[in-house]
């Protein structure tokens, strides 16, 4: 089997880690960090003395790798 | 747990791990290069971008909407009045900065409904002002019903229908003897030089049933009252008045209302049978 090229490399790594993502996984890359996502509750935020209730959200979250 | 990403690219790839590896480090290698330099953007996933030292990850749009497709179209809700409602956020836009960023939405309508709020109060309390309610309407109904009812007793009390309507009988008594005596006439109105025998005729009629049949005079309220019981019994408007002559008050028998003397005379001749032959006419005043 010929190897992938670059393009196909990187174009794979984006579709893995999306559907990883959307499906709540974390993903891990080598050499690189952690993909992964948070989930934010609803919650009341106050900003200028105005008052909000701010509704629930999933938020990508990256860790770098520690390394060297 | 996170998982690997080695086994799903090689799947993906559709070749080994083995096979993955190298190719998979050349990649990361080469991005961090760039990220260090200007950043490195992969579509549709997100920025790569080294900062004092710190490789951070700005998730692009495409992705963030992705991952927030179950909270799609909520927005965040003001807790203060809506006076002092500022511009909400969409999570779906900003989910990284919460509501900081302004959302066009809410608070031109808060100002719109504040507006209708002022004009809306109004227009209310002078529909409700000029409705009536049915208790209103029912109470209106009860005080007509009541004052024609009020009307009609009055009416029959003070015998304006004359003898062949149906009226309660003032008291009655009869006193032939006193036939003959002096006429009085009410509230002494009348002078000595008066007879009892009727007045000079006066035919113009009008509404006013001032005129009358006068069965019996008698200087004593309980005889009268005893001839108006006797003829209560035949007549339906028989009643006794007072009068002063020469000093002397005299109560007299009267029968019916008429509103003119032709009127009176008229019955007093249809009703001799019933009425003493020297009942008189007279116009009370």
């Amino acid at each position: 089997m010929e190897s992938p090229s670059a393009e196909e490399v990187i174009e794979a790594f984006t579709d893995v880690v999306k559907d990883q993502l959307d499906t709540g996984n974390a993903v891990e890359v080598p050499g690189l960090g952690t993909l992964s996502v948070e989930h934010r509750p609803s919650g009341v935020q106050e900003e200028d003395g105005v008052r909000r209730l701010a509704p629930p959200r999933n938020e990508v979250v990256f860790t770098p790798e520690q390394n060297e | 747990m996170p998982r690997s990403i080695i086994p799903l690219l090689a799947e993906r790839l559709d070749i080994s791990e083995e096979q993955v590896r190298p190719l998979l480090t050349t990649m990361v290698e080469e991005l961090r290069q760039r990220a260090e330099s200007d950043g490195v953007q992969l579509s549709g996933l997100g920025t790569f971008r080294e900062e004092d030292g710190t490789l951070t990850f700005q998730p692009s749009p495409t992705l963030q909407r992705r991952v927030n497709r179950s909270y799609e179209g909520l927005s965040a809700e003001s807790l203060s009045p809506a006076s002092e409602a500022t511009p909400e956020a969409s999570p779906a836009q900003t989910p990284s900065e919460g509501a900081a960023e302004p959302a066009p939405s809410s608070a031109p309508e808060a100002d719109q409904d504040e507006d209708l709020a002022q004009d809306r109060p109004p227009a209310q309390a002078d529909g409700e002002s000029r409705t009536p309610d049915s208790f209103t309407i029912i109470s209106l109904v009860l005080v007509a019903l009541f004052l024609a009812g009020a009307g009609w007793f009055v009416v029959n009390q003070t015998n304006v229908w004359g003898p062949a309507q149906n009226s309660p009988s003032p008291t009655a008594t009869e006193t032939p003897s006193d036939q003959g005596a002096p006429s009085p006439t009410l509230d002494s109105t009348v002078d000595d030089s008066q007879s009892d025998r009727p007045s000079p005729p006066k035919d113009e009629a009008s509404d006013v049933r001032d005129w009358t049949i006068v069965v019996a005079s008698s200087s004593s309220r309980g005889g009268a009252q005893e001839t108006a019981d006797q003829y209560a019994s035949r007549f339906d408007s028989v009643a006794v008045v007072s009068g002063t002559v020469d000093n002397t008050t005299w109560y007299r028998v009267t029968i019916g209302r008429y509103t003119s003397e032709s009127a009176a005379e008229r019955v007093l001749s249809e009703r001799t049978d019933a009425l003493p032959s020297d009942a008189w006419t007279h116009r009370l005043e």
